[in-house]
């Protein structure tokens, strides 16, 4: 599984990519087999619809947005990032105004392409306020509600976590990344610390609650004890 | 066979276009009936954080974990936020809450147009707009609209609502000043008595062309309606505190029938008992500014006022804030009325949607029905009196769908206690 680490700059470094199995799509797969040959990259910053469909993206650089605006180029599998985008704007307070998105991608020749989309909020309206989200360090999360719950996983420790209860501590290293990306991903885990056993199941595809004005690039299933949670994360 | 003169010469007969124009009512007496106050809470109210509180489940409240009990002004109970006892203990016999009020969307555009119009299809017409279309065709400013809704269904423009030095120069165009006009009043008042003289010549000489006709009546129509803006010298104050004081003072002058407001900051995503903490106390300050004025201004007993939001939020997430959620709470108050200190309609433990019998009051999963917004503006359209029968504007609700939410008989309360 890949982690995404942001550094909140515009480049991150070279990633391993590797062949889809699964429900992956064509897309995705093209997306990696070019990236394996260019400069990989993650992304953050604010998502405007253009002319003819086009995605128009002003990166964040730090709490400042960049002076450019480049062009997005959607090859995200089975366009989840427009789906995403457009999810979030259908229900977004100020639906005219640009949107926070992350992903995976890679420069292209007229701007940027797209490949793995990670999430988009409406809620947030400058690169300063999405500094602090997610949480500082955190590596990976998947959430949910109906009950409520989320999983926060940083360098050290996953956790658990449910409203009213002790949270649940897993060791992050079953959450480290896979040598080959997938479209979809099982991770199970134990925790000595707190006891019981967790199972992740993920799967990459435009993932939205209809409610928190966000949208991921992956969908959750986790089962802990004998309850089943379902909620968004970001992808694998 | 007949040649397009002939023809042009029928149709103007049997229905001359001009004939179907709307234009301002050249005699139209000052208003004097109920102003409709309709106040938009922009964001998506929480009815926990509202009138529907949840006093002991930890995870739908931040003052339900630290165990403090709601407030009840009669039969009203009133989240421990903001200052919602405060303004319940103040007010709870003018008010009538709705509660488990489907918006049947989570998206702030659609449920803002849900609950202004009624329905979640586009192109019907706002409470406010119908209403003052109704009542007051023919005044300056029918509906008054400061920040909330404002789409119209082509029946009224709503007007925005002028600041206060605006007001008074559309009042007193001549005036440079507070003291010094642009031209000197006698003669300013001759001009306009000559141009209405000569302007009552033409129309009566009966030889302008249907178009000029037409530019006529309406040039006499607005000079009619400035006339009725200069009764508001009478009632004009040294300042304005707000934008509600604009509208109030227009209502008090006879100038309008419906005012539409906003107060916003409810989209509380994370941390809400902070976000709610200015947001709360800025509305309710906001209704209580509305009476205090209209008691000081005599129009207090012309007042109904409506309080809604898009929709309703969920319990707490992770962020210890509340996401969309369509099911809500509605006010509604007017000054002594027989039907205040109620509440109609409720919502599950955790707000979900409840069908309530519209006959009784009662929660009914049987024959009950859940509470939409339509359901509330035809009750009100059936109160105020404001009923269309244009078929564009029809809620299409069923006969045993109308909730008697007026009946002072009616109660639902709070059955989740």
């Amino acid at each position: 599984m890949r982690l995404f680490p942001f550094s909140f700059g515009t480049q991150r470094e070279r990633q391993p990519r590797g062949q889809l199995g699964g429900k992956a799509t064509a897309a995705l797969a093209l997306g990696l087999t070019l990236s394996a040959s260019v400069q990989a990259a993650d992304y953050r910053g604010f998502a405007s619809p253009g002319p003819l469909g086009v995605i128009l993206f002003q990166a964040c650089q730090g709490k400042d947005p960049a002076r450019n605006v480049t062009k997005i180029e959607d090859a995200t599998p089975d366009a989840a990032m427009s789906a995403g985008l457009e999810a979030v704007r259908e229900i977004m307070l100020g639906a005219g105004r640009p949107i926070y998105v992350e992903f995976r991608g890679n420069p292209a020749s007229k701007g940027v392409k797209a490949t793995y989309f990670v999430r988009a909020i409406g809620t947030l309206e400058s690169c300063a306020a999405a500094l602090g989200s997610p949480p500082p360090r955190s590596l990976f999360w998947a959430g949910g509600q109906d009950p409520t719950w989320q999983l926060v996983v940083t360098p050290g420790e996953a956790r658990f976590e449910r409203p009213g209860e002790k949270p649940v501590r897993f060791p992050a290293t079953p959450f480290a990344p896979p040598a080959k990306p997938a479209a979809t991903r099982v991770i199970d885990a134990w925790s000595p610390a707190d006891g019981g056993t967790v199972r992740v199941e993920l799967v990459v595809e435009m993932c939205t609650d209809g409610r928190s004005e966000t949208a991921y690039g992956a969908r959750a299933t986790v089962r802990y004890g004998s309850t089943t949670y379902e909620g968004c994360a970001t992808p694998p | 066979m007949i040649d397009r003169r002939d023809f042009l010469k029928i149709a103007g007969f049997v229905v001359p276009y001009w004939g179907l124009t709307p234009i301002a009512n050249a005699q139209a007496p000052v208003y004097s009936g109920k102003v409709l106050v309709d106040i938009h809470a922009g964001g998506g109210l929480d009815a926990s954080s509202w009138f529907d509180p949840r006093e002991t489940d930890a995870t739908m409240n931040n003052y339900a974990a630290a165990r403090t009990p709601a407030g009840v002004a009669g039969n009203i109970r009133a989240a421990p936020m903001g200052a919602n006892i405060a303004f319940a203990t103040a007010n709870f016999r003018r008010m009538l809450v709705i509660n488990g009020v489907n918006s049947e969307t989570n998206s702030h555009d659609d449920g803002t147009r849900a609950h202004a119009t009624g329905m979640l299809a586009m192109a019907y017409a706002t409470m406010p707009e119908l209403y003052s279309y109704a009542k007051t065709p023919g005044v300056p400013f029918p509906w008054l609209n400061s920040g909330a809704y404002n789409m119209s269904a082509g029946l009224v423009p709503a007007a925005a609502m002028p600041d206060g030095n605006t007001f008074r120069q559309l009042i007193s165009p001549n005036a440079a000043s507070a003291t010094n006009d642009f031209i000197k009043a006698s003669d300013y008042q001759r001009v306009l008595a000559t141009r209405a003289e000569r302007l009552k010549a033409q129309q009566a000489a009966g030889t302008l062309t249907p178009r000029g006709q037409l530019v006529n009546q309406q040039f006499m129509g607005a000079s009619d309606s400035r006339a009725l803006l200069a009764r508001v010298n009478q009632f004009l104050p040294a300042t304005f505190d707000n934008a509600a004081h604009v509208g109030l003072v227009a209502a008090q002058a006879g100038l309008t029938s419906a005012i539409s407001l906003q107060s916003g900051g409810f989209d509380g995503h994370s941390q809400i008992s902070n976000s709610y903490a200015n947001s709360l106390p800025r509305l309710t300050t906001l209704m209580q500014y509305v009476w205090d004025k209209a008691t000081q201004l005599g129009i207090e007993s012309r007042l109904f006022m409506r309080v809604y939001s898009e929709f309703g939020r969920t319990p707490l997430n992770t962020g210890d804030g509340k996401d969309h959620y369509p099911i809500g709470t509605q006010v509604f108050m007017e000054a002594n009325p027989t039907w205040g200190n109620r509440v109609f309609g409720a919502s599950g433990p955790r707000h979900q949607a409840t069908r309530i019998n519209p006959t009784t009051g009662a929660v009914d999963p049987t024959n009950g029905k859940v509470i939409t917004p339509r359901h509330l503006h035809q009750a009100v359209r059936d109160y105020l009196g404001f009923n269309t029968t244009d078929p564009r504007f029809q809620l299409k609700i069923p006969a045993d769908e109308k909730f008697d939410f007026f009946n002072p008989g009616i109660n639902t309360g709070y059955p989740n206690l």
